[in-house]
């Protein structure tokens, strides 16, 4: 079997827990049905890209993006876990490289991700206007596959430099509420936001997310998915070039 | 042929200091060497440098006929490394954390349990086979950490203050069993505080302090070039600047540890002990003084270590 194929299982299997990857799968369902409920009741729909979207329909190609996002920090929790139970240091010591180990990490949270967004569109089918194609669900999954490895980048690297757990979890999560609030994960991005938020999203890579996988739900794919694409192609490749940099100086035995 | 070379091997984690500052050795084949030194040492720098988890800031070395630095994943093949840090999968069985660690090590999967089940035998493990890791004594996570690199073969293993923690039966079980694969073959690089599992374990020790080799010799000749030698702990009420000065000038050959004060001892480690003990009377006669502790005992690596690098200083 392969190196990187053996860690990710490792990592599925022991980094994180049957309850964590079970909570991670449920969780989009339980959002979906909390936040169309919650928000449906005052907002319920309005005029998207020239019809009308029920606000459920509208934030549920957000939630997978949030899922994204939250894939990404367990990446990087994971990786403090390793540090913190010295698996880390065992794991450089053996035939791996650091790459790899990286690798298998976003691998284990694009399929955990993954599983997590399929089981909500299949729960979500007879609540929301969904009008998804075969070539849209390949687009969905090439959104998953570049959000994870951007993100899960980005918080690898804060966990292979931050020394304390709780540094971690601060930043770790103001990124997500940052990041979340400035994408059009909630709202759209129109011509009628304040420009600053405008230029935030234009800046965030979960718009891009949240734009390709919503047009991939809507069937309303186009050119722009070549432009979002490159995008995320672009900030995946800085942002793991950023992070293997963080490995290579990775301090060990980090004992917490 | 040699299985580690290693020659002027410097390491700095800051830029400034060396931690370890130009060593320079050799261990062959099928040799059992024992890494000696106190805390701060730089024996497990050293380690991190053989198993290529950090590089050398200067110096060459060679890990089976491979340069550590272009090397590593080669290197990492054939080798098995007990990590003074401990480490273990936390959330799973002890069990599964031996079948996890042999998936990455990549066991074929008609050897596995069979080889797992004898090791949860031979090292008493069977009781808590099914206990996750979380909820073991720290002596059994390190039982489980050590059991685990037995899963696979390695041509060279290390194994940095292994028995740490240890009941003595499983610690005497594990040197055993390390000195059974050494006999087959197995290079072994060993670090202790521990003389008396040196002595058992080992063909050839180095003492190391402030990342520097002072004595590499084998566990006989070191034993001879100290045996005889006394470690006496005096401690005086009124003077006992002008004891040591009495003792450094009057004792030939002997090593005075100048770190003494009113509360710690002044440590002597010598052949000549009725000559100190000479001293030691004629300056409680001359100061009218009282002797408030006097202990003399054979020395150990502890007085093995004070003395080489007492030496050093002197010369
Ligand atoms: N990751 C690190 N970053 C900076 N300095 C370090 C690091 N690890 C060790 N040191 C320093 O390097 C020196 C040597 O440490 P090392 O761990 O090699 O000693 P040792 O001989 O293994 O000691 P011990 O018997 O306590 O295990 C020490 O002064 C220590 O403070
Ligand atoms: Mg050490």
């Amino acid at each position: 079997m392969n190196s990187t194929i053996r860690l990710t299982y490792r990592i599925i299997r022991s980094a994180l827990d049957v309850n964590t990857i079970s909570f991670l799968i449920l969780l989009p369902v339980g959002y979906l049905l909390i936040m169309g409920l919650m928000m449906g009741s005052i907002i319920h729909s309005f005029n998207y890209g020239g019809s009308n979207l029920s606000y459920v329909s509208f934030i549920a190609p957000g939630i997978v993006a949030d899922q994204i996002l939250m894939g990404g920090s367990m990446a990087g929790w994971v990786l403090w876990s390793d540090k913190r139970t010295g698996m880390l240091e065992q794991i450089f010591s053996m035939p791996f490289s650091r790459f790899q180990y990286q690798l298998s990490n976003l691998i284990a949270m694009i399929l955990v991700t993954f599983g997590g967004a399929l089981i909500m569109i299949l729960v979500a089918i007879p609540f929301i206007s969904i009008n998804i194609t075969a070539y849209g669900f390949l687009l969905v999954f090439i959104y998953l596959v570049l959000g994870t490895l951007t993100f899960g980048s980005i918080m690898l690297a804060l966990g292979a430099t931050v020394r304390s757990n709780q540094v971690f979890n601060v930043i770790s999560n103001i990124m997500f509420f940052v990041v979340t609030f400035t994408s059009s994960v909630f709202y759209p991005i129109t011509s009628q936001t304040p420009r600053p938020l405008a230029m935030a999203a234009m800046l965030n890579p979960l718009t891009y997310v949240v734009d390709g996988i919503r047009g991939a739900f809507l069937n309303t794919s186009g050119v722009a998915d070549i432009y979002y694409i490159a995008v995320l192609v672009t900030t995946s490749a800085i942002f793991m070039a950023i992070a293997s940099y963080t490995y290579k100086r990775i301090k060990l035995s980090a004992t917490v | 042929m040699n299985s580690i070379e290693v020659s002027d091997l410097k390491v700095s984690y800051d830029g400034k200091k060396y931690v370890v500052d130009g060593l320079s050795f050799d261990v062959e084949e099928g040799e059992i060497f024992g890494f000696l030194g106190p805390n701060g040492a730089g024996k497990t720098t050293t380690i991190r440098v053989l198993t290529t988890l950090i590089k050398p800031t200067q110096g060459i070395v060679n890990v089976l006929g491979m340069d550590v630095t272009k090397r590593g994943l080669e290197i990492r093949k054939r080798i098995g490394v007990i990590l003074q840090q401990p480490s273990y999968e936390w959330n799973l069985s002890v069990e599964k954390n031996m079948y996890i660690y042999a998936t990455l090590w990549n066991i074929p999967r008609s050897q596995v349990k069979k080889r797992i089940d004898e090791l949860i035998e031979k090292f008493d493990l069977a009781e808590i086979r099914k206990v996750s890791a979380a909820d073991i004594s720290i002596g059994q996570r390190r039982r489980l950490q050590l059991v685990r690199e037995l899963i696979h073969d390695s041509e060279l293993l290390f194994l940095d203050e292994p028995t740490i923690g240890l009941d003595p039966i499983a610690r005497k079980n594990l040197l055993t069993y390390f000195k059974s694969l050494a006999k087959d073959g197995t290079t072994i690089f060993f670090t202790t505080h521990n003389l008396e599992e040196a002595d058992f374990l080992c063909d050839r020790v180095g003492i190391i302090n402030h990342g520097r080799l002072y004595a590499i010799d084998s566990i006989d000749n070191l034993k001879a070039t100290y045996e005889g030698d006394r470690t006496i702990e005096v401690l005086v009420n009124k003077a006992p600047e002008r004891l040591a000065e009495k003792l450094k000038s009057r004792l030939v050959g002997a090593v005075v540890d100048g770190t003494f004060n009113k509360e710690s001892p002044i440590k002597i480690v010598t052949n000549k002990v009725p000559d100190a003990m000479e001293i030691i009377n004629e300056y409680i006669k001359e100061e009218g003084d009282s002797l408030l502790w006097l202990n003399i005992k054979k020395t150990e690596l502890e007085d093995v270590f004070f003395k080489v690098v007492g030496e050093q200083q002197n010369e």
